[in-house]
């Protein structure tokens, strides 16, 4: 056994540490699916756009651009953060807008 | 970093989706996962279309393979003319042809979209170990295409944090090659031991 370990010294370690990181990253796998169901609703971000917000909370989108005044038509593909600058108030206070609307929708339904 | 880059697939659209894909398919480490599961929740939400999206994310994924496919071609005959000098690294290298000779294909086609962070420089190997231009293409695109389309297809159908969704999938890809590695490993190391008895024994 000593003569093995003598000269197989690197692959009976490599063959350990693979272990042993495989089997962490299988735990935090199992971590991150635990926790990813209660976690389903996006938080609002400055890189989405209307829509996207409307589909991830499942609610229509023109109740959306009309609470912030918005040509839906003509500014599909503008992201908050644009429409934010444009109409120069805060991104976090265009999140409450939204999240407002969300839940009049949602409550409505 | 990650909020600008997904602020472009809105604004900028296709030509974004097309880019990115050439760019990290070529080895650059930019989360192209992320921007393909973007884009599907952006044509859920009615702001791009699918058949253009994955079209243009299928060519700019297989045009950044074909970047690495030709480094490693280039890269690879300098550094083996320099190598096979030497008889021993030549019998390796010799060793390597043969192994991508036999699962080059089915390795090119399954990291394309089980094991995406090892796709990059998989495709430098397989361009320095001279594995036929052909195949190499034809077993990358049918890659790329499971790869664009589920990424789509999963940022289409999950509505939520896809952030959250794309970390769930490098994690699963990090296992299998994790895994990967170990069982490969384990396997030498049971054939090391086997042999080492038996001359134990004699």
């Amino acid at each position: 056994m000593k003569e093995f370990w003598k000269h197989h010294k690197l692959l009976v370690v490599g063959f350990i540490a693979a272990c042993v990181l495989t089997s962490f990253l299988l735990i935090s796998l199992i971590a991150g699916l635990v926790y990813w169901p209660k976690h389903r609703d996006a938080e609002m971000s400055g890189w989405m756009t209307i829509g996207y917000v409307a589909h991830s909370y499942g609610v229509e989108k023109e109740p959306l651009a009309d609470a912030l005044g918005v040509e839906m038509e003509i500014r599909r593909h503008l992201t908050l953060k644009s429409i934010a600058d444009a109409e120069g108030i805060a991104l976090p206070t265009l999140f409450e807008i939204l999240q407002t609307a969300i839940d009049v929708e949602r409550a409505d339904k | 970093m990650t909020e600008s880059l997904l602020a472009l697939v809105p604004t900028y659209g296709l030509p974004f989706i097309f880019g990115i894909s050439v760019i990290a398919a070529a080895g650059v480490p930019l989360s192209s996962s992320l921007t393909l599961l973007a884009a599907g929740a952006f044509i859920a939400s009615g702001e791009l279309d699918v058949a253009p999206a994955f079209l243009w994310a299928l060519a700019g994924a297989v045009i950044g393979d074909q970047i690495g496919f030709q480094i490693g071609l280039r890269a690879g005959s300098a550094i083996e003319v320099r190598l096979n000098r030497n008889p021993s690294r030549a019998l390796k290298i010799q060793r390597s042809k043969r192994f991508i000779g036999r699962f080059g294909g089915v390795g090119v086609f399954l990291t394309r979209w089980l094991t995406p962070p090892i796709g990059p420089a998989t495709n430098v190997v397989c361009g320095a170990g001279d594995m036929r231009w052909l195949r190499f293409t034809v077993w990358d695109f049918a890659g790329e295409a499971i790869w664009v389309g589920l990424y789509i297809g999963l940022g289409y159908t999950v509505r939520g944090n896809i952030e959250e969704v794309a970390g769930t999938l490098g994690d699963i890809s990090w296992f299998l090659i994790a895994g990967l590695v170990t069982v490969v490993l384990g396997y030498r190391l049971l054939t090391v031991f086997r042999k080492h008895s038996q001359k134990a024994g004699k």
